[in-house]
């Protein structure tokens, strides 16, 4: 197909390899299906998806509308080599953050160790002092896990950021090969691509595996959302009905004789695992937002006293954090005596006098982000920000210099996307959701590929701009 | 299942069956009026029949077609516009997601959105008829997707004793609003406006071509009173309407253990199956449906409380 990319910036179909590009079969298969036919498909999934349902709520939108997020039809194709040397790096690195968890809530050898400087533990916003000393069910932290990757050439992976409070996106990556495979199911008989759709099961399992103490039998899991109105109760309702669990709000709970209950039909039922879609702020107004109606009144004390599990644990935020972030490649030879498999992308911590005054002089050719933002929101692309955006961010990283830290800016690699004018090159990223059990550790062969659809930008968050695909795995024998 | 889900899927029914019968209702009054009707009298008894006419009222203006129009398809502080009522479905809908079968919330997403196209911009008198037909058919498709491919479980149930619950209330309805017009006796029809406001009330629960069918030639007060409360035949009478709410509840009693509510719905099965068309206008028309109203609403209160659908 002819497809022009950016030398020098690594395109994940057509740069030169060592090994064949994992694009071939889709490549063949494409030159022969022809644009057209993909055009007229790519509006078919704008319908599939509307009639599903997987709508994207914008807050504070004045109609209250739901929004596509735009899906493009041209899959992101990983070959199983270089999958499994992902996958090896994302156990590894959960496993990490799941051991710097429990250390941060019991001894902190971290700290006194002189890994990672204590304020950013003790006295982090997301630490909850709740959980000190205490045994979680199974030992488990971050039971989900979601991880962006981004690339930069051929074996050249870096983690961009870790999610560990309540990470989403999982039901794109599920949603969007099912659009595939009603798209072009020939395609598929061609293919042998490793399958997305048993996450809910793996999920599940996971869950279950980390049951409470005073859990008699095989546990009841439940589903909580905030409700109809957040942007993620697609996904939340989703995984309810995938995994046959009761999608729930804090209105359908309550603790009574120190169970969690929910009210069914037939009066108040046991709930062992709670996997809550909410932020620790609102889980139990009796220990955090006083003044929460999402979360149910008394839930931590259970938690205590083993009458439920909470998924993930309270308190796990603080591995979200991006100064948390550059201390992960020492946490992970600190507690796994491992060198780590991915690479952090470098950092600056603008907290160390050194780091900052390099972080100014350079601020040009740098991405400065706050520790605790997301979304690409509160973040300056140096490149691309003006003069007075750059003495405005200037300033506030002199007056908060523990808020940011400062990351060059990379050239993230493309894969083709379909648009008016034929297959163009457009940047991506990668979010694999990783769920860790008791011992196992899960990784569905996939996730969600985000792609930056203008031409040039490096901002793949759909909430300025970007998209998603499908990302495939191929079976061993495809290349 | 959650009693909160159980509640949703309830008034999703409900508001989906009220918006079919809203539409049913526009349209007769629609036929009336370029029939010859006095178009004031026609949209004041519409409004009448949908139980709208005191908050109409308040907005102070003549109810003529395009106010009234406006004021049941699109006004958003109408609580019962039907605009109001498709984002009540799509909310239930969400809520009771989990139960709900894929293809049949793909059949409500789509018909939320057409029925959102549809109301984008004023509906003119031109357009109406054919607004009222899509009103009908999309609503009619999500009911043969869950005829056609939903579980007869628990969700089934409760979605089914929505329609119904619903269906008998608008039924009984229109019924209370024309006692009089059915009042003076069993004779055949008199004046023109008779003739008028019997087909609204045949037209607007669907049945006029049933009703000369099989009730009569002759449109009668006594034979549409029969027909309406007593057919076991017309989806919409009556008596079929508190038979399948019976029996839903007996479904439910026997998969989750008796409850008072089957009890109840019971008793008025059997005092419908009991009932003439004589005793019913012995008693007095208004008198029985008052009752019977109050009834279908004591039950929904017995399914609330005995299915937990609140705290």
């Amino acid at each position: 197909m002819g497809y022009r990319y950016l030398v020098p910036v690594f395109d994940e179909m057509r740069s030169p390899r060592s090994s064949p590009s994992p694009y071939e079969q889709w490549d063949t298969w494409a030159e022969r299906a022809g644009l057209d036919h993909m055009r007229e498909r790519t509006r078919r999934s704008e319908e599939l998806f509307r009639r599903i349902g997987i709508t994207f709520n914008v807050y504070g939108d004045a109609e209250g509308a739901e929004r596509l997020i735009p899906f493009d039809v041209v899959p992101r194709v990983f070959d199983e080599r270089e999958w499994d040397h992902l996958a090896a790096g994302l156990e590894q690195r959960v496993r990490a953050l799941n051991l710097f968890l429990a250390d941060v809530y019991h001894e902190q050898r971290c700290v006194t160790d002189g890994i990672i400087p204590a304020e950013l533990v003790a006295h982090h916003d997301a630490h909850v002092s709740a959980m000190n000393h205490f045994g979680v069910p199974g030992g488990v932290y971050t039971h989900v896990a979601g991880i962006d990757i981004v690339r930069t050439g051929p074996d050249d992976f870096f983690v961009l950021e870790d999610n560990a409070r309540t990470p989403s996106g999982v039901s794109y990556m599920v949603e969007n090969r099912e659009t595939m495979l009603q798209l072009f199911p020939e395609l598929f008989s061609q293919v042998s691509v490793h399958r997305v759709n048993e996450y809910p099961l793996d999920l599940l399992q996971t869950l279950s595996e980390c049951a409470p103490a005073q859990c008699e039998g095989s546990p009841t899991v439940a589903v909580l959302t905030p409700g109809i109105y957040n942007s993620a109760h697609f996904e939340h309702a989703f995984l309810a009905e995938e995994m046959g669990v009761e999608l729930v709000e804090g209105q359908d709970l309550a603790i009574i004789d120190g169970r969690l209950k929910m009210r069914s039909v037939d009066g108040y039922e046991t709930v062992d695992v709670l996997y809550r879609r909410i932020d620790d702020a609102f889980l139990d107004p009796e220990v955090f937002r006083p003044e929460s109606t999402l979360g149910v009144p008394g839930l931590m004390q259970a938690y205590a006293d083993g009458a439920v599990t909470i998924a993930n644990a309270p308190g796990c935020g603080i591995c979200d954090d991006k100064a948390v972030y550059s201390f992960v490649p020492d946490l992970i030879r600190f507690y796994l005596d491992q060198d780590p498999i991915i690479a952090n992308v470098e950092t600056f911590r603008c907290s160390e006098p050194a780091q900052l005054d390099h972080v100014l002089a350079n601020i040009k050719n740098l991405v400065v982000k706050e520790v605790d933002g997301s979304g690409g929101y509160g973040m300056l692309i140096g490149p691309a920000a003006s003069r007075s955006e750059i003495e405005t961010f200037s300033a506030k990283l002199r007056a908060n210099p523990n808020g940011y830290i400062a990351q060059p800016t990379l050239a993230l690699s493309t894969v083709p996307v379909l648009s008016d004018s034929g297959l163009v090159p457009r940047h991506v990223d990668l979010r694999p959701f990783v769920l860790c059990g008791p011992d196992e550790v899960r990784i569905t062969p996939g996730g969600l590929t985000r792609v930056a659809l203008r031409e040039g930008s490096l901002i793949v968050n759909s909430s300025q701009g970007g998209g998603t695909k499908d990302t495939w795995v191929l079976r061993n024998g495809n290349s | 299942m959650l009693g909160r889900t159980a509640d949703s899927l309830l008034w999703m029914a409900r508001y989906l069956e009220r918006i079919d019968h809203t539409a049913s209702l526009l349209d007769a009054g629609f036929r009336l009026e370029i029939t010859g009707a006095d178009e004031s009298n026609v949209w004041h008894s519409v409004l009448v029949t949908a139980g709208l006419d005191e908050v109409f009222d308040e907005l102070g203006v003549e109810p003529l077609r395009g106010a009234v129009l406006e004021f049941m398809l699109r006004d958003p502080e109408n609580p019962s516009s039907i605009v109001s009522m498709i984002a009540n479905v799509r909310a239930n809908a969400n809520t009771a997601r989990t139960t709900v079968p894929r293809s049949l919330m793909e059949a409500l997403n789509e018909c939320c959105q057409e029925i959102v196209v549809l109301l984008a911009s004023p509906v003119s008198e031109r357009e109406l008829p054919q607004v009222v037909r899509r009103l009908h058919r999309t609503t009619a498709q999500v009911q043969g997707v869950l005829q056609r491919t939903m579980l007869r479980g628990d969700a089934f149930r409760f979605y089914r004793l929505g329609t119904f619950i619903e269906r008998a209330d608008n039924t009984a309805r229109i019924l209370d609003v024309k006692y009089y017009v059915l009042l003076p006796a069993a004779e055949a029809v008199g004046s023109l406006v008779d003739r008028m406001q019997w087909e609204l009330i045949l037209r607007s629960v669907s049945a006029l071509k049933s009703y000369t069918h099989e009730q009569s030639k002759d449109i009668t007060a006594s034979g549409i009173v029969e027909f309406i409360v007593l057919s076991r035949d017309l989806p919409r009478s009556l008596r079929y309407c508190a038979r399948e709410i019976s029996e839903h509840l007996h479904v439910l009693g026997q998969r989750r253990g008796p409850r008072p509510s089957q009890e109840v719905a019971r008793a008025l099965v059997a005092e419908l199956d009991e009932a003439t068309v004589e005793s019913i206008i012995s008693q007095g028309l208004h008198d029985f449906l008052e009752q019977f109203v109050d009834s279908v609403h004591g039950i929904g209160q017995q399914i609330e409380a005995d299915y937990r659908f609140s705290e």
